[in-house]
């Protein structure tokens, strides 16, 4: 599944860009995130607990940054799961000045493996969409 | 005639046969009362419950597989992973010859999985629900890999490669030709082509899930197995080479089975690996699917698509022939399959007459769950697009519906019918039959309201559809040599013993694992009226038993068979049953065999009802008081009685792809009313009639119960259920939640009827019916289609309210894009 979308942020685009590539504000801004580990200046280790029809199930996902070009564009993979499910993701941010603010475009490719696809796929879209809202959000604050 | 009580709670005659009487299930007094013996109800002493670690990945390398931290837990016996099993055990024997039977597939996967649900590990413990949570705790390493979900696409050779031993995805290919199908599409009056249509993934989804109890006993070296597994011989066929043990080593056990539908002949991989893991515990192993586990990996129903099938028509309306292209989906392993790819051919030509017909038939592997035997198994597949062909003549060719099929239509003076294949269609009277569906249906009556409501314009639409069918029963297991030549397949057969025991108790022993088919009813119908007695006083052991079951390499319960097989065998046990209570009595009251009357469970003298013994007398003669009987007679009694059914087969012709494959046709037609919603594509069934034939009926009510299971069934799979799988090889059906089974609120209330054929074939004049044909699938398209006309084209099975809305939008925006091409001359 791929997907993209812009927001504006009333926010100079370097501290945009510090929150957006710093692993441990952007990890905590993830939501239905149980605990954050930062591995080092470009890694950290989530863990989430999605809720579906069926419960909720821990999901550890590492993230990396694959690419980073201060400050204009960052790109962020993650891989992981749990016993049943797995989740890849690569999620690219466009950074630019905009009045004073920062325009973000962004795109996010997710491939979601397991149960979970099949419970979540009717809502699937729509979360993924939250969950990028959600840490657009964050640096919004 | 007279009549009193007896223990079925049916009139007792003595004149009448039990045979044909609705008499109540002897199943159902210990299924009702909740007293039934499933296989999640066994417990052997020691046992630990396994779980297994399945992939989400629908194709992936396995890099690293470490059950450490599951070991950790406290009550976690052990694990076993896809390496360790390749150590211990040889891959399964492929019924394909190459390329697919170079496939080497293990219990576990190995280095690679290939489907979302592939197992790679299993964890035993003391609990269900600690395996489980010990599961989670299993760490494998995937590589993921691209997928391939589509089985035209699995054939192109850039297409991902699921196993490398074959180096494609193409497991079986070949050619059916018979008759002149070139000469017929260049001198028919027309030629009407469809560029493709699908018959789309679906399931049984039995009430009971698969399950066993193993335990591979290290001091014996047996296996103990109770289990669903509804094929338990084919499970030792596959098994014993695998697991390098013989035979005799394996000992099956089944008692009650929740629903199979072919389904369950595929849990032979499951067993494999929890006999391994028994192997390695050393202690037995209880395993109990989930629903999840049972959709993502069981085994699904066949999927096919059919590319330009041509089909050439003469201005009258006889259909000569056609010719298609066929793509089957197997999934990523082949379960029972290539098979399907000739059990098809049992009903070549459905219910018609075509002469000439060419299916160039490929198998590919995909990245789903392998498909297995599925209710109608590979003939469903067939004879829907033979509907759907039949349909769009009409319907392009503004013939009348009803009138076509009754041209094309097999006549009842034709029986015994030769198709072109040489199969032999056994009896029936399929125009009469279909009159008389529509006469219950009231066909006149509502085409008038279909007039009346699709001309109001009010945003409805009604349609009447119509769908023929046949359930072809007994396989002739030679049909396998024309998918592998190197099988040492033929033939059929079942086994049954008749025994009276010494206080004069009747037992009848089967070979077969009934699912809900009334074995235990209807046998001892047959069985009371050979030996002259209430069916109630005939016990029946149905379920498998290795020890004290009777089998022969084909026992079991599956392809709509054991009205002719399990019961041609019951009828043969009993009858030398028979002879020698005949025998026995004769010696007891002195006179010739001749003057003994079988009744009311004595023997008696023939016009002297007091001159008589009863079976208890009998059985004391053979069983403890033998000594009086004189040496010849001695000598051939014993009053266990075993006998084999054989139908009356020929090997086919691999190379001419011909022969007899199935020994008798039930049919069906089936009829139809819907209304479809314009604004939203739903449908609604307003009206359904079904009609059967399976020739003599041994229990009409249980005929009756297996065409109302089979209807729902079919309009469950057309309307409601699918199974679909997204671009990474997920599937999006995983539980109850996506794959909608029918319910009482989607099946409307049925009519039905029937005409009864007897077949010659068979020892009783019946027909193996339980599959049912699909005759909904063929019938709800058909209304579907007649309900929006010719300009578009209904060209899958499965129609949801949004295919319909789309079918609807395509005629708003006008139309035209049909895919269908017609020639006239």
């Amino acid at each position: 599944m791929k997907l993209e979308g812009s927001e504006h942020l009333d926010l100079p685009r370097a501290e945009v860009w510090a929150k957006l590539s710093d692993p441990q504000s952007l990890g905590e801004a993830l939501p239905a995130v149980e605990s954050v580990e930062v591995g080092g200046d470009d890694e950290f280790e989530a863990t989430f607990r999605p809720t579906t029809g069926l419960g909720s199930t821990p999901m550890k996902v590492a993230f990396a940054v694959a690419e980073r070009e201060e400050p204009s564009r960052l790109v962020v993979s993650g891989h992981g799961g749990a016993a049943e499910y797995a989740v890849r993701l690569r999620a690219a941010f466009e950074l630019a000045e905009a009045g004073g603010g920062t325009d973000v475009g962004w795109t996010l490719e997710l491939h979601l493996h397991g149960v979970l696809r099949s419970l979540t796929q009717r809502v699937i879209e729509q979360l993924a969409r939250q969950q990028v809202a959600a840490v657009l959000a964050v640096e919004r604050v | 005639m007279s009549s009193s009580s007896t223990e079925t709670g049916a009139p007792k005659t003595t004149t009448k046969p039990w045979t044909g009487q609705d008499l109540p299930r002897k199943e159902d007094k210990r299924l009702l009362a909740g007293q039934g013996q499933f296989v999640d109800d066994v417990w052997m002493h020691r046992q630990g419950y396994a779980h297994f670690v399945r992939s989400p990945y629908g194709h992936a390398r396995v890099v690293s597989v470490d059950v450490g931290p599951a070991l950790e837990m406290a009550g976690v016996y052990t694990a076993l992973t896809g390496s360790e099993v390749k150590e211990m055990c040889d891959p399964f024997f492929q019924i394909a010859p190459e390329p697919g039977g170079k496939i080497e597939e293990f219990p576990l996967a190995v280095d690679k999985v290939r489907y979302q649900g592939d197992p790679v590990a299993l964890v035993l413990a003391e609990t269900r629900e600690l395996a489980r949570d010990a599961a989670e705790r299993v760490r494998v390493e995937y590589e993921p890999l691209d997928v391939v979900v589509d089985a035209v696409a699995a054939a192109d050779p850039t297409s991902p490669v699921l196993h490398e031993e074959i180096g494609h995805n193409v497991a079986w290919k070949g050619e059916y030709s018979y008759g002149d199908i070139d000469w017929a599409l260049e001198n028919a009056d027309h030629v009407v082509k469809i560029d493709r249509l699908h018959f789309h993934r679906f399931s049984s989804t039995p009430l009971e899930t698969f399950g066993a109890v193993i335990n591979w006993d290290p001091g014996t070296d047996m296996i103990e197995i109770r289990s669903n597994n509804q094929m338990p011989i084919f499970g030792t066929m596959m098994l014993s080479p695998t697991l390098r043990a013989g035979a005799d080593q394996m000992s099956w056990y089944s008692q009650d089975i929740g629903g199979g539908f072919g389904i369950k002949i595929a849990s032979y991989p499951q067993i494999g690996a929890l006999a391994l893991l028994s192997r390695k515990a050393g202690r037995p192993v209880k395993w109990s699917e989930t629903r999840s586990e049972h959709m993502l990996s069981s085994g699904h129903g066949s999927e096919r698509t059919f590319l330009d099938l041509e089909a050439a028509v003469q201005a009258d309306g006889t259909i000569l022939g056609f010719r298609v292209r066929a793509f089957d989906d197997a999934g990523a392993y082949l379960h029972y399959e290539p098979l399907g790819a000739v059990i098809w051919a049992q009903v070549l030509t459905s219910c018609y007459r075509f002469k000439h017909i060419n299916v160039d038939y490929t198998e590919t592997l995909t990245n789903k769950c392998p498909t297995c035997p599925n209710r109608g198994y590979s003939r469903l597949q067939h004879m829907w697009m033979i509907e759907r062909l039949v349909d769009t003549v009409a319907k392009q060719l503004d013939f009348d519906p009803v009138e076509l099929r009754k041209i094309n239509y097999v006549q009842p003076e034709d029986y015994p019918y030769e198709t072109p294949n040489k199969c032999v269609y056994d009896s029936g009277d399929l125009p009469q039959e279909l009159d008389l569906a529509l006469e219950k249906l009231g066909y006149a009556e509502w085409r008038q309201k279909q007039a009346e409501v699709n001309a109001a314009d009010n945003g409805k639409r009604i349609g009447i559809g119509i769908g023929s069918t046949l359930d072809s029963g007994t396989n002739n297991f030679g049909q396998a040599q024309i998918v592998n030549p190197d099988l040492p397949f033929s033939g059929n057969g079942e086994a049954a013993i008749a025994k009276l025991d010494v206080y004069g108790e009747l037992a009848v022993y089967l070979g077969t694992t009934p699912q809900g088919q009334s074995h235990e009813t209807t046998t001892a119908q047959v069985v009371a009226d050979i030996l002259g007695c209430d069916p109630g006083a005939v016990r029946v052991y149905a379920g498998f038993n290795k020890e004290q079951s009777t089998y022969v390499g084909f026992s079991g319960t599956y392809a709509s068979q054991f009205a002719v097989t399990g019961i041609g065998a019951a009828i043969g046990a009993a009858e030398k049953l028979r002879g020698e209570i005949v025998a026995l009595s004769a010696f007891a009251l002195q006179c010739e065999e001749s003057d003994i009357v079988l009744a009311d469970g004595v023997a008696s003298y023939r016009g002297d009802e007091e001159r008589a013994i009863p079976m208890i007398g009998v059985a004391n003669l053979c069983y403890s008081n033998v000594a009086v009987l004189p040496d010849e007679l001695a000598d051939r009694v014993s009053l266990n009685c075993r006998y084999v059914y054989r139908p009356p087969f020929d090997p086919p012709d691999p190379e001419t792809k011909t022969g007899n494959l199935t020994l008798t046709y039930a049919n069906q037609i089936h009829a139809a009313v819907i209304e479809i919603d314009e604004g939203t594509g739903k449908v609604e069934i307003l009206d359904y009639v079904a009609m059967d034939d399976c020739g003599s009926r041994i229990n009409p009510a249980v005929v009756e119960g297996q065409v109302h299971g089979a209807t729902a069934h079919g309009i469950g799979a057309a309307l409601h259920e699918s199974l679909d799988y997204d671009e990474d090889g997920n599937l999006l059906q995983a539980t109850f939640w996506d794959y909608h089974p029918a319910t009482a609120l989607d099946v409307p209330r049925l009519k039905t009827g029937h005409v009864e054929s007897p077949s010659p074939f068979s020892k009783n004049g019946a027909k193996g019916m339980g599959e049912g044909g699909g005759a909904p699938l063929g019938t709800l398209c058909s209304a579907i289609q007649d309900a929006l006309g010719k300009d578009v084209l209904v060209t899958d099975t499965h129609n949801p309210a949004e295919r319909v809305y789309e079918l609807l939008e395509g005629l708003r925006n006008g139309g035209g894009q049909s895919g269908v091409e017609v020639t006239s001359r």
